[in-house]
């Protein structure tokens, strides 16, 4: 029986379902790869287009993950053509070393030719478009359904993890596509093709170590499936070139990182989107992901024993270390979910209403998170506002203390960019939140702590900001700011939300609003105040 | 002539007299209590103020501005809107005092018919009926407190006796599908009710009983709707608390009194001791001998509820709601049981002796507790000069100034009023939760007139709110520092003072 035939037997045994039988019937290979590669582009363009209405240039990406990768590519394209893993940042107090990461030396190298803002806007993008490609390419290979590449490819469009990936500016885009791609050239049958995949594993295990065990997992599951002598070979080599890359890129590299006391944030609150974490899976998506484990796990293939294994540990992996392992995961946690919605909509349902019901729910479940993380990520910080009173400090602080600030124009009070970079010499030391540290080092000041905490003594710096945060005392508060050196507080909205004060003069606020001679306030604005700590002593 | 009379209808109408008796009589004790006072508990007044605005715009507000000086709030408006459609017809008060305890009635009817599907015996339906008609805990929590608890546990157990039916007939599913859109509109432990169904499936595999489709499908179904549904309407919340939600960022130091360790005696107590006692022995019993399939999705639901009371994840007072509703359930199942082994025994003649004697321990050990948790209920409703104080602040103050009262009274204070508190019992998206509870505690308790004035200060507060719920509560006469020139007595009789806060101080670094 051909597939249409069988197709159209199965729905007719489960019932309709909104003439979703006949869309099925339809689809054409041009049709699905125009149709996945349209919704790749929309679903990646909505971010940037969204932030361009609400701040009116594009020049502010959201997040402050873009901000960092946006300095050390201006720090690689200073430092170009010399090459290092160990580097020195200054821009944290005390300064730190840090490894530079290929996605900060290729945008360097690239900032010759292309601005770095179009570069950190587009460049996620491109990436995004090709992983997807790659990605359809894989599934083409793997998988002979339409729909289900169809479904597969929708759930991992609008799943937030892949927004995230592909829209903000970090090394999480690049490491996705080249793990993508070598996974695409190692099961191509011709052979040149395994052999550029075994180059791109000497480069796979500069992201990290999960980034190696994924691809490893990811080939040793079709060797499972395929059981064939000559992939299990290349399997091999594979595994000998990135455990050989590893001991080399990562030797040095653990050298880099201290051993710093690691930190943990709320696991549930970093694996959940829909519970305020950034690179985290809708709550649908996890849903759908155990309801399609469970359908091939009744089908009792040793594949799918282990792809349960696998799936357990890396969640365990990122519930409890990394959550940014969820970039990888992501498109297993698709393929699970598109088996599961899949089942959802094939099975024969008693009453076809319910059934009807439930995929209406869960697919509106899937757009609502979608959208709503769409919507969270476009006006996250930092707003035109916060860029402006940055800028302003830049030049208040140029202007008092004599640090020349180059790349910044006067027509552009954005942000500086590009290739009239500026000389980055550490500015003032600037307090506030740490997720503001990013943003506040990108625009040249340095900060007391950052997201970063393995790379320093967070603990003790976190500890210290928090102190002087909400001391009441003014010279317990002083001391502190005395300590780092600190000339600014710079204050935002969140902060006064929650994020570290509750109350009106809670801590710090207290003292700045009435120790005049110790702080002035510089600049006021709806979200942002900045204050200048008068005595430092620096 | 005597074939007219159809003796199983005759049966029938006797059963539906009975348990419309039941219901009427219930009812009529409910509103008898509940009217005993034109007041209502403390916390009933943010219920009240939702119901009053839905009835004047169509809406509920989802930003309360006089709650914690003003912040967004985040429920399910079902049963708001229930009883604001009510009070198109009469008063808000008088609607507010009659449909929850209405609602809270049709309880009796729901029960009798799930005992009478899993019993197929009408003597232990009407028995248990009336047993359910005054479970302790439910009786006080839903008499004069406008509680949506009057109708989510009516529509719960209601959701689930479809659930019990959805293998019999089609039209079952159909209903349990509307029933449950219903229940996650009206309140979020809906989860609870899937937990339960849940671990009924696990039973299910564990016992190797034949796996029935439809269950599985609704179960499905289910999950996806209330979680869709919740998430939906409590994305705010879920967002600003992350998984705290679960704990409603009530404050650690009084989180224990919300979610407290449970106390078998207290529970016994709070259920009723029939109920509970015989409906651990109908699960223990089903354990280990006999397997039947509505006990276990019963079991499901009363494990899923112990584990969250035991974890505390649920609060004590609803967690004990639910179980004693489940364990009256499986106590038809004793009665049954019970009563097949005396109509066997020689003693089938003193059945009738044994059914006073199962009525006289419930009288004693339900009814008796559940009227007197009602009249305790009823005493704890604000007196009419606490109202009356509150008023004069009314006139007193201007529409933006603060009062601060303690938690428990925050909307009593609003309602009445009408200004802002400064404190109140709902702290979901409130940020300063935390800090505003200490600070209340400071003021209260402190014996410095700057520092309490400095908080005053804080908070912008002219008025401390000093009734015999906050004397209690810490334990005092009056304010330490009172007597200075800072503050004015505006009301003050032996019971309930009000004070006027006059100065504002200049605070030293």
């Amino acid at each position: 029986m051909s597939r249409k035939k069988k197709n159209k037997q199965r729905n007719k045994e489960a019932g309709s379902f909104f003439g979703f039988e006949g869309f099925e019937e339809n689809l054409t290979e041009k049709k699905v790869f125009i149709y996945v590669m349209l919704a790749a582009f929309l679903v990646l363009i909505a971010v940037p287009v969204a932030r361009f209405y609400l701040t009116g240039t594009t020049a502010i990406p959201p997040s402050d993950t873009p901000y960092y990768n946006h300095r050390m590519s201006v720090y690689e394209q200073n430092a170009f053509p010399e090459f290092s893993l160990s580097r020195q940042d200054d821009y944290i107090f005390g300064s730190r070393k840090y490894s530079a990461n290929l996605l900060n030396i290729g945008a360097g190298a690239l900032s010759f030719v292309i601005p770095l803002s179009f570069i950190v806007l587009a460049l996620p993008v491109l990436f995004g478009l090709i992983s997807m490609l790659v990605f359809y390419l894989i599934l083409s290979k793997l998988e002979k359904s339409l729909l289900k590449k169809l479904i597969i490819c929708a759930i991992l469009l609008a799943s937030p993890v892949f927004i995230n990936t592909f829209v903000i500016f970090s090394p999480n885009a690049l490491s996705v596509l080249l793990l993508i791609l070598a996974f695409f050239l190692f099961i191509q049958e011709n052979k040149l093709l395994a052999y550029f995949s075994f180059l791109l594993m000497l480069i796979i295990p500069s992201f990290g170590l999960f980034a190696v065990i994924f691809i490893l997992g990811a080939m040793f599951c079709y060797y499972i499936y395929k059981k064939e002598k000559a992939i299990f070979i290349n399997f091999l080599i594979a595994a000998g070139i990135l455990v050989l890359s590893s001991l080399f890129i990562f030797l040095p590299y653990l050298q880099v990182i201290s051993n710093y006391e690691y930190i943990l944030l709320n696991p549930l609150s970093q694996f959940i989107s829909d519970l305020g974490a950034p690179i985290g899976f809708g709550v649908f998506n996890l849903l759908l992901m155990f309801f399609g484990l469970a359908v091939l796990l009744r089908q009792k293939e040793r594949h799918n024993y282990i792809l349960l294994i696998f799936v357990v540990i890396s969640f365990l992996f990122s519930f409890y270390i990394d959550p940014s392992v969820n970039i990888y995961l992501n498109f297993l946690v698709s393929i699970l979910a598109a088996y599961g919605l899949l089942k959802l909509i094939r099975i024969k349902w008693t009453v076809v209403l319910v059934k009807r019901l439930t995929v209406i729910i869960v697919v509106c479940g899937l757009s609502f998170s979608c959208v709503s993380y769409i919507n969270r990520l476009s006006m996250s910080a930092p707003s035109k506002d916060y860029a402006a009173a940055l800028d302003f400090l830049g030049r208040h602080d140029a202007k008092n203390y004599g640090v020349v600030l180059e790349g910044i124009s006067d027509k552009d009070l954005n942000r500086q960019t590009d290739s009239a970079s500026p000389v980055y010499s550490p500015h003032s030391v600037v307090l506030s939140h740490y997720s503001n540290s990013f943003i506040l080092q990108d625009f040249g000041f340095v900060t007391v702590t950052d997201p970063l905490f393995s790379t320093y003594n967070a603990k003790q710096r976190l500890n210290d900001s928090d102190t002087a945060f909400q001391s009441r005392k003014l010279k317990t508060t002083k001391d502190l700011l005395d300590k780092y050196s600190v000339r600014y507080i710079f204050i935002t909205k969140d902060m006064r939300q929650g994020a570290v004060w509750w109350k009106e003069e809670q801590g710090m606020l207290f003292l700045l609003k009435n120790a005049p001679a110790d702080f002035a306030k510089i600049y006021s604005s709806e979200e942002i105040e900045i204050w200048e700590y008068k005595n430092n002593g620096v | 002539m005597k074939k007219l009379i159809n003796p199983e209808k005759f049966r029938i109408t006797k059963y539906a007299l009975f348990l419309l008796l039941i219901f009427l009589a219930t009812l009529s004790i409910r509103l008898y209590l509940s009217f005993q006072t034109p007041d209502f508990s403390s916390e009933a007044y943010f219920n009240l103020r939702e119901i009053e605005n839905i009835k004047q715009t169509g809406a509920p507000f989802f930003y309360d501005s006089l709650s914690f000086g003003g912040r967004p709030i985040t429920f399910m408006p079902l049963f708001h809107y229930i009883v604001a459609f009510f009070a198109l017809f009469m008063d808000a008060w008088i609607a507010a005092k009659i449909i929850p305890n209405i609602m809270a009635c049709t309880f009796i009817f729901i029960m009798y018919f799930i005992a009478k599907h899993i019993t197929r015996n009408r003597d232990a339906a009407i028995f248990t009926a009336f047993v359910s008609a005054f479970i302790p805990i439910y009786f006080h929590k839903t008499l004069n407190n406008i509680s949506e608890f009057s109708l989510v546990i009516p529509l719960l157990f209601l959701t689930f006796y479809f659930f019990l039916r959805i293998n019999d007939d089609n039209k079952y599913i159909i209903y349990f599908v509307v029933s449950l859109f219903f229940l996650t509109l009206a309140h979020q432990t809906v989860i609870i009710l899937i937990l339960g169904l849940l671990i009924y499936l696990l039973f299910v595999k564990l016992e190797k009983l034949e796996e029935s489709k439809v269950e599985l499908e609704i179960i499905l179904f289910s999950i996806f709707l209330s979680v869709w549904l919740t998430f939906l309407v409590f994305k705010q919340a879920l967002l600003a608390h992350g998984p705290n939600v679960i704990w409603q960022n009530i404050p650690p130091e009084i989180l224990s009194e919300y979610f407290k360790n449970i106390n078998i005696l207290e529970a016994v107590y709070l259920i009723g001791v029939i109920p509970f006692a015989l409906g651990i022995y109908i699960i223990y019993k089903t354990i280990f001998q006999e397997k039947k399939r509505h006990i276990y999705v019963l079991m499901g639901f009363s494990m899923a509820v112990a584990a969250l009371l035991w974890l505390k994840l649920i609060q004590l007072e609803i967690g004990l709601i639910y179980l004693g509703a489940v364990l009256t359930l499986l106590f038809s199942q004793y009665y049954v049981a019970f009563f097949s082994v005396v109509e066997k025994s020689h003693m089938s003649k003193a059945k009738n002796i044994f059914v006073a004697l199962f009525i006289l321990i419930f009288v004693l050990t339900s009814i008796y507790p559940s009227v007197s948790y009602g009249i305790q209920e009823i005493e704890k409703a604000p007196s009419q000069k606490e109202i009356e104080s509150l008023k004069i602040i009314t006139e007193e103050s201007q529409p933006h100034e603060i009062i601060i009262s303690i938690p428990e009274e925050g909307q009593l204070v609003s309602y009445v009023s009408g200004r802002k508190n400064m404190i109140d019992t709902n702290f979901i998206l409130v940020a300063d939760a935390r800090h505003r509870y200490l600070d209340m505690n400071t003021i209260y308790t402190s014996p410095y007139s700057v520092e309490a004035i400095q908080l005053l200060n804080k908070y912008d507060i002219k008025y401390i709110l000093l009734s015999p719920s906050s004397r209690r509560k810490f334990g005092m006469n009056d304010l330490k520092y009172a007597e200075k020139e800072c503050f004015t007595p505006v009301y003050s009789d032996e019971n309930i003072k009000i004070y006027k806060l006059l100065c504002r101080t200049q605070e030293g670094i």
